[in-house]
């Protein structure tokens, strides 16, 4: 609902504000205006479109009828990549609510960089619509990446990339799930490993073309499961649909009159068995796959179930009861309540295989923590056949708002200056960030309750935050954010 | 009991593995040689749990599945980059330890078109939009089929592969852009080489395994103009501010819906970019997302900007009425048979609603738009005959919702008095010894100056190239037999007359079963 908060908000905003200024091309030496760019103004929480336009002959632009509110202008022209004159950020933040008219949100763009290549099958014959990812590599907080492109080879097995930011990449050809015809692959990165540690980086500066960026790929062995759907008493059972599913895909085969099923060249791994009839799930089952699976005999199979007690973060008011919600593949949402005074519960109707849990209500509570015995797990549960029992979910409430203002060293508001949120003792750090406006005013909504580190750098790539360094400045700030708070603080920026 | 030696026993082992195989070649058809690294799967028939073998070509595109118990096979096979000229599965018997050699599977290699897109001043447009739609025919129009899309590079080239051979139209634009809240701006496409309008567009020739290069384009600025207006929500009694909206322009050969988008919070909403031309502005609200429940206008620019091009979204429209029957055979019960009439939008085909027909032969079709929509019902043997309103038949089966209301009291006139039309289809001349057709499909076109009610009636044709079309209504048709795949498109009027010879003339009366041949007709290469 969070789209129609914002559409309410900006119909409640006064219109009247402008925003312009000038993109500049920056080539080897040389810098003049850039015309054609397409210029974007972004709400800066939420993300509505408010205006876009192309800037002219002499690279300038102007978006009028703006709401007074934060917004975010960008620029972009494809073959080209930008980022702000000022700060060196992708975005220019401004409040548009602070002054009416801003002028001078320009921007420098530079031509970008290539890769070109080609995908062959291991007879050297192209391959086509094969699926190729480009990471950008940063070294912060370990190797990190980040998708930049995504891009299909044609029929001749040859792929470009283009527009590419200078930097360090990796290219990977996607995993393609195998069918009836056509052989599973794994990930395959640059020169031909399916190692991402092992990957070659592609050195790419701005607007220099590299090829060559070729790969080979190999089919690996598949296998075939077949066998036969019966009820307890061995008669078959009829017009069933059966799914294999592992992580990464999920095939389905319909049973004959006689229960009988087949799925053919699936690769090794682990996967769920599951039956559905027309009343739902029937059976669910983990499979490990590592040869053919012949005469696998099927039953039906009674669902398990999950059970625990819903904890609470932090002190204050308990609500009478949390509504929690289980999402499961092939199944309805269940849903069952946590009452007070011990908070237990239970979903019945479990079946064995991936499963999401999380809070229906009340709207403002969120799932901190879920724990199985006393270790921690992710929400997004392995259930067994038979199900859970002793879940542990910790929940929090009311999310803060953290505002405030960057000054430069030598005082004074610092434009432009990104400010980031960072949970201590996380390896890569896990942060979230925003750029000031251009009265050093920063915005982070959303914010869960807990502790917190809070930075502003005068200059800094979004990367480097992952690495943990950065963050033991004495600059940086400790914090704790309580329930529900408006958390108002000025920041000095780190040069 | 007594010992077999070693050697004997391996023999014997040697003796029980079954021998059978199936053999042959993968082949192109424009080159005449084989297809190295195509997939084929063979599994006997009806028996599920055996497993499904596979095998690939080699690099002279032979293939080989041995070790094969007998049985009923079938044989099918793909190749990335190709279109199958076999029609497949293949049937394949096999007897103990027998050998079938000389199996050939034609394959067609794709065609591309590439070139490059630039401004007026010869500059690459980088990431311009490009389609090429290949030109069919449906219900004796014509039509643009689901286009082939791709984009230009950074040195504004673009490359279209996978393409049927054919004639296509191609046409350039810039990527639609979401310019503010309510606010779409659509970039006016360029067709090949530099026309504004379908009508312009020098058709591009495509054959099978052609590349097609040095298709320039060239985008020039184009007078354009807006439409406005506001969309209102029946349900809420005031501005729709969730509603998504699309245009499609009616009389272009891309007929398919533009981009879907929301109008501004207030429910106002601004398209701009669109030159001269019939326009359909939809609405939809989002408590109805899938129910096809859309309120559209359709408008005409011509030289200005239209204003007040206002719309209300979520009226719920509904058609009601009752099914007569005429010489129904007796003991038929349609409700058992649940009959349904399925109502497709006529522009584009999409089903929007279906209705049960209740025990009292009365049925009530719900959510449906302000469109025309073609009527049919599902029941065994029973053909439409009329659509009524207040005792008029309508000219055509199409019945069109008001936008503010619905139709109640329409009248489906189902006869059961049509007539069976059975026969073989029989191999082309020439075709070797033992030659039989395994896959066709026969198809009646009705001749011109007859009843809108009657429609193309289509059947494929059994293994054994026996074919059998029941419920005919009277009328006169021309009957032909289709290769599959790669049928030609009987609806283009100049394929019917290229194919005038394989016609046979059909006149189909009331009580009278009708039995004929038909010869195979050539699959056409591009006209």
């Amino acid at each position: 609902m969070r789209c129609v908060a914002a559409g309410l908000l900006l119909a409640a905003a006064a219109y009247g504000a402008s925003v312009s200024g000038t993109v500049y091309l920056q080539e080897s030496d040389t810098v003049r205006p850039l015309a054609g760019v397409r210029i974007t103004v972004h709400q800066a929480e939420g993300g509505t479109v408010l205006g876009s336009t192309t800037t002219d002959a002499q690279g300038r632009y102007q978006i009028e009828s703006l709401p007074r509110t934060r917004v975010q202008v960008s620029a972009a022209r494809p073959g080209f990549f930008a980022h702000a004159r000022r700060g060196g950020e992708p975005a220019v933040v401004v409040d548009l609510d602070a002054a009416a008219d801003f002028a001078g949100a320009d921007f420098e763009a530079q031509p970008g960089g290539v890769i070109t290549g080609h995908i062959t099958d291991a007879h050297g014959d192209p391959v086509q619509e094969v699926q190729i990812h480009l990471y950008r590599v940063t070294d912060f907080g370990g190797r990190h990446r980040q998708a930049e492109q995504t891009m299909g080879s044609d029929d001749r097995g040859q792929y470009r990339a283009f527009g590419l930011e200078p930097g360090r990449y990796l290219l990977e050809v996607a995993t393609q799930p195998s069918d009836w015809l056509r052989d599973r692959r794994s990930p395959v990165y640059y020169p031909g490993t399916s190692d991402a540690a092992r990957a070659t980086e592609i050195e790419v500066r701005a607007g220099v073309e590299v090829t060559g960026i070729d790969i080979t790929l190999r089919p690996e062995p598949v296998f075939q499961v077949s066998g036969r759907i019966v009820d307890v008493q061995m008669g078959p059972l009829q017009h069933l649909i059966l799914r294999l599913t592992s992580t990464e895909q999920v095939s389905y085969s319909f049973a004959g009159q006689d229960g009988t099923f087949t799925f053919p060249r699936l690769p090794r791994g682990s996967y769920i068995l599951t039956a559905t009839g027309p009343q739902g799930i029937i059976t669910s089952e983990p499979l490990e796959l590592s040869a053919d699976v012949k005469n696998l005999t099927v039953r039906p199979t009674e669902p398990g179930q999950i059970t625990g007690r819903v904890a609470f973060s932090g002190p204050g008011a308990k609500p009478a009861e949390i509504r929690l919600r289980a999402r499961a593949a092939w199944q309805n949402p269940l849903e069952t309540v946590a009452r007070a005074p011990d908070y237990q519960f239970r979903f019945a109707d479990i079946w064995a295989g991936p499963l999401v849990v999380e809070i229906a209500s009340p709207s403002d509570a969120y799932l901190s923590q879920v724990k199985l015995g006393s270790k921690e797990v992710p929400a997004r549960l392995d259930v067994p056949p038979g199900g859970i029992t002793g879940l542990e979910l910790t929940v929090g409430f009311g999310v803060a708002r953290v505002t405030g203002s960057i000054k430069a060293r030598r005082g004074g508001p610092l434009p432009q200056a990104r400010v980031a949120l960072a949970r201590p003792g996380t390896n890569p750090v896990e942060f979230r960030t925003a750029i000031a406006d251009q009265n050093g005013r920063f915005v982070l909504s959303d914010v869960r309750p807990g502790e917190y580190l809070l930075g502003a750098w005068a200059s800094v790539a979004v990367e480097q935050l992952y690495g943990p360094e950065i963050w033991g400045h004495d600059a940086v700030k400790r914090l704790t954010v309580e329930p529900r708070a408006q958390v108002e603080l000025d920041l000095t920026a780190i040069p | 009991m007594t010992f077999l030696p070693a050697a004997a026993l391996l023999l014997q082992l040697a003796a029980e593995a079954p021998r059978g195989a199936i053999a042959g070649r993968i082949v192109s058809v424009e080159s005449g040689t084989g297809i190295a690294g195509a997939t084929l799967a063979a599994r006997t028939a009806g028996q599920d749990r055996q497993p499904i073998l596979y095998t690939t070509s080699a690099s002279d595109g032979a293939f080989l599945f041995d070790g094969l118990e007998p049985g009923e096979y079938s044989v099918l096979a793909r190749k990335p980059g190709y279109q199958a000229e076999t029609h497949f599965p293949v049937p394949v018997r096999l007897d103990a330890n027998q050998r079938r050699d000389g199996l050939v599977f034609r394959f067609h290699r794709y065609g591309v078109i590439t070139g490059v897109v630039t401004s007026a001043d010869g500059e690459p447009v980088i990431g311009a939009q490009v389609k090429a739609y290949r030109v069919t025919w449906e219900d004796g129009h014509r039509k643009a089929s689901e286009p082939f899309g791709g984009s230009a590079d950074d040195r504004g080239r673009y490359r279209l592969f996978g393409l049927p051979a054919g004639r296509y139209v191609v046409a350039a634009s810039l990527p639609d852009q979401e310019t503010a809240p309510g606010e779409l701006a659509l970039s006016p496409p360029t067709y090949f080489p530099s026309g504004a309008n379908p009508s312009e567009a020098a058709p591009v020739t495509v054959r099978w395994g052609q590349e097609v290069s040095e298709i320039r384009l060239t985008l020039r600025p184009r007078a354009s103009f807006a439409i406005t207006g506001r969309v209102g929500d029946a349900a809420a009694n005031g501005p729709c501010r969730r509603c998504t909206l699309r245009v499609n322009r009616l009389d272009d050969i891309d007929d398919f819906p533009s981009r879907e988008y929301g109008t501004a919070p207030d429910g106002s909403y601004r398209v701009r970019g669109l030159v001269p031309g019939v326009y359909r502005v939809s609405a939809e609200t989002a408590a109805s997302p899938g129910k096809h429940q859309v309120s559209s206008r359709t408008v005409t620019v011509q030289n200005r900007d239209l204003t007040g091009v206002n719309l209300v979204a979520g009226v719920n429209r509904t058609v009601s009425g009752r099914v007569l029957l005429q010489s129904p055979p007796p003991n038929l019960d349609l409700t058992k048979q649940s009959a349904l009439l399925e109502f497709r939008e006529a522009g584009t085909g999409v089903v929007a609603a279906v209705a049960r027909l209740q025990p009292d032969l009365t049925f009530e079709a719900s959510g449906l738009s302000n469109v025309p929509y073609r009527v049919r019902v599902d029941a065994a043997g029973g053909r439409v005959k009329a659509f009524r309103i207040g005792g008029q038949d309508l000219p055509a089966p199409e019945v069109e919702v008001p936008e503010q209301d619905s139709i109640q009291g329409l009248e489906v006139l189902l006869a059961f008095d049509g007539v069976t039309v059975s026969g073989s289809v029989q191999p082309p001349e020439g075709a070797g010894e033992g030659h039989h057709v395994t896959a066709a499909v026969v198809v009646l076109w009705p001749e011109d100056n007859q009843s809108a009610y009657l429609a193309k009636e289509t059947i494929g044709a059994e293994p054994s190239g026996s074919f059998r079309l029941e419920g005919v209504p009277a009328g006169s048709y021309t009957a032909f037999a289709l290769p599959v795949p790669q049928t030609p498109d009987i609806d283009d009027p100049e394929v019917r007359q290229r194919l005038a010879n394989y016609g046979r003339p059909l006149r189909v009366e009331r009580g009278k079963t009708i039995s004929l041949d038909l010869p195979l007709a050539p699959t056409l290469d591009v006209p």
